[in-house]
């Protein structure tokens, strides 16, 4: 898997080359738009990660250009700027997906592993397990070595997200989006109390723990 | 610029003035003369048929009254034979210079009448004759001195008196006049100038002289009003951004340094790795926050105005922190009455209010307090009342509670950025809506948001 990042700060696109590096792609990094343009256009990036504030051509350009010529990687655009408007602008110029600067890390990388599955189209599992934990999506039920665990419809959904990124680490802000649709996080720890009422639901005293917490990061399930 | 707009207005009064002067002197003119013409041609009837029943001896008698009546300088009357003699005449002393033997006077056949306008020199007069062909062939000559030319002339004098006195009085009064609008206006040129130069402060003074000018004057201070407020706000925001940027900047510097410098274990370096993290996302959302706020207050943004369903935002939120309040020991309840209408608003704005209030329940609320969340329609509009048991707030504190980066005495200790309350104003405001606060010190504080229902805002459309 090869992502091309085209981003001017040499300091970001290091640290995010080193990043995906350590998560097994292959990286490669053009400083200015039309260089960025130039690469993209063969076709041979899985991803490629685009700043909006480009030399010589800026994100959003470079990404309509890159559509007109057929070229359909899919792009993720990095931004300063978070206004729902320019989200738009950088979805209408045919971008996947939308990301506003400073992220963390293991956001950035959640969502370059989303679009590579998504576009290699491999069906979504309805069924997930992990060690004794099993989890059915069509039948909505969990089990634990195969004892049925009683989860409310929220805890359900924050368990199938952890499961579905089993391995990798999902931030509070990242939760608080995809279970509660929320765009931010509230000061109060709602995410760290209800993590601690899932893991008295799934884990058993005296054995390791499923759920780990990296701490200013977020949350990990391995 | 006052003497030229003087000059302009008095130029082209002048200008409008002598255009008038000229048509009326023409058509006085040609008044004049129709009338004087009409009256000879009924002298020359008149005279006509008295000849024609009396005979040249009466005739000869008439004529002479008739032009000492006028004034033998003024009139004259001859009556000429067919070899074009003069049989009888007025006294024609006072007509010696004038050629009164006009040419072609021979050519006229009988019932024909011709005028003639003769110059009398030295007099700078105009003799104007109506000459006629009597039907036995002899001729009748009547002559009047021209009367238009001097009731024009003193027409002209007249004019040019009024004239002149209009223009000195409306040059005089346009100068005072022009000099007291440019006055006002010299005075906002001289206010801008001075705020040019940086003084945000000065207003133009409001004389009372002149609708326009005032007006003016008012817009002008308005704006300025409304310039010093955005300066102002502009420079708290970068003031506290500054105090309040330098604070969690200093503590990551001083995490990261202890660390480096004291060389400790490894599970240190990651503890302080995490802290620095939480660190930096605090300041993220601290710089968010701000500026979601700016935007909000400033109306920069519009917010997305859509029917908003209270009851499921509401009963998110309070599944959302139910756990929170069942680990600290804290009784939360919901009370939605059975339907509630749709407000107008942006959904995530809404989201935003009621956890940014309940994050702020939570925070002054001990074990086995109690934290509530209601909402009930009040006129046009919904009420949400967010109650809580904590500490409360001091009466004299309640005013500033949604003051920027105000935090009270009870808040200084607990974790926060003074910016949750003002957010949930600056939003409310921005979907006009209104924000209020009820406290008690020792037995709690009721924060309530009032949005308009979504009805209202299609009657607007």
């Amino acid at each position: 898997m090869t992502v091309l990042i085209v981003e001017d700060d040499v300091r970001t696109a290091e640290f995010v080359a080193k990043g995906l590096r350590q998560a097994g792609y292959s990286v490669e990094h053009a400083t200015d738009g039309r260089t960025g343009l130039g690469w993209a256009s063969t076709g041979r990036f899985d991803v490629a990660i685009v700043d909006v504030m480009l030399p010589k051509l800026d994100g959003i350009s470079l990404i309509q250009e890159l559509r007109q010529r057929g070229v359909q990687t899919p792009v993720i655009v990095l931004s300063a700027k978070r206004s729902v408007d320019d989200r738009i602008a950088g979805l209408q110029a045919g971008s996947d997906d939308y990301l506003v600067k400073p992220f963390s890390f293991s956001e950035l990388l959640a969502r370059v592993q989303a679009l590579i599955r998504r576009v290699s189209a491999i069906p979504e599992a309805t069924t997930l397990g992990l060690r004794g934990l099993e989890l059915d999506t069509q039948r909505r039920k969990v089990t634990l070595d195969g004892e049925r665990v009683e989860l409310q419809p929220r805890e359900f959904e924050l368990l199938e997200y952890l499961m579905r990124n089993t391995g990798r680490v999902v931030s509070k802000t990242m939760i608080m989006e995809h279970v509660w649709d929320y765009n931010f996080d509230p000061q109060t720890n709602v995410v760290e109390a209800r993590m601690c009422r899932l893991r008295s639901k799934i884990e058993r005293p005296g054995e390791p723990p499923l759920i780990h917490t990296v701490r200013g990061v977020g949350y990990v399930l391995e | 610029m006052r003497l030229r707009l003087t000059l302009c207005y008095a130029l082209l009064f002048v200008a409008v003035a002598l255009v008038l002067l000229y048509t009326e002197t023409v058509t006085l003119r040609r008044h004049f003369a129709e009338a004087q013409d009409d009256a000879l041609l009924a002298d020359v009837r008149q005279f006509s048929a008295l000849y024609h029943e009396f005979g040249l001896q009466a005739l000869a008698g008439d004529l002479r009254r008739a032009a000492e009546a006028r004034g033998t300088e003024n009139a004259v009357m001859v009556f000429r034979r067919s070899n074009l003699a003069v049989a009888a005449s007025s006294p024609l002393e006072p007509w010696q210079d004038v050629s009164l033997d006009t040419p072609g006077l021979a050519e006229l056949q009988p019932g024909d009448v011709r005028f003639r306008t003769l110059p009398v020199p030295d007099l700078h007069l105009s003799l104007r004759l109506a000459e006629a062909c009597l039907d036995d062939g002899n001729y009748l000559q009547v002559g009047q001195v021209e009367t238009a030319a001097p009731a024009v002339h003193h027409y002209q004098r007249l004019f040019f008196w009024v004239l002149g006195g209009t223009l000195v009085l409306g040059v005089g009064l346009g100068w005072l006049l022009i000099g007291r609008a440019m006055a006002g206006v010299e005075r906002v040129t001289q206010t801008a100038a001075g705020i040019g130069l940086g003084d945000l402060t000065s207003r133009v003074p409001r004389l009372g002289r002149g609708r326009e000018i005032d007006t003016l004057v008012d817009a002008f201070n308005a704006m300025l009003d409304r310039i010093g407020t955005l300066v102002r706000e502009l420079r708290e925001v970068t003031d506290n951004i500054a105090h309040d940027l330098r604070s969690p900047l200093t503590r990551i510097r001083g995490l990261m340094e202890t660390v480096t410098l004291s060389g400790e274990s490894l599970e240190s370096y990651r503890e302080a790795r995490g802290q620095v993290i939480e660190e930096c996302d605090r300041l993220v959302v601290l710089i968010n926050t701000m500026l979601d706020i700016a935007e909000a207050n400033a109306g920069l943004k519009k917010p997305q105005r859509e029917a908003v369903d209270l009851r499921s935002v509401l009963a998110e939120a309070h599944e959302l922190f139910e756990p929170v309040a069942e680990e600290r020991g804290i009784c939360f309840q919901l009370e939605l009455p059975e339907t509630l209408p749709a407000v107008a608003g942006d959904r995530r704005h809404v989201q935003r209010m009621v956890a940014n209030l309940l994050d702020n329940a939570f925070k002054f609320t001990a074990a086995g307090g109690q934290v509530s969340i209601a909402a009930n329609p009040v006129a046009a509009s919904v009420e949400i009342a967010v109650a809580d048991t904590g500490c409360g707030i001091p009466v004299a504190n309640l005013p500033q509670v949604f003051d920027r980066f105000f935090r009270g005495e009870a808040s200084r200790t607990t974790p926060g950025n003074g910016l949750g309350l003002a957010l949930v104003q600056a939003l409310a405001h921005a979907c006009g809506g209104e924000v209020s606060v009820e406290s008690e010190v020792g037995k709690g504080s009721c924060f309530s948001v009032r949005l308009p229902l979504a009805v209202t805002m299609q009657q607007e459309k």
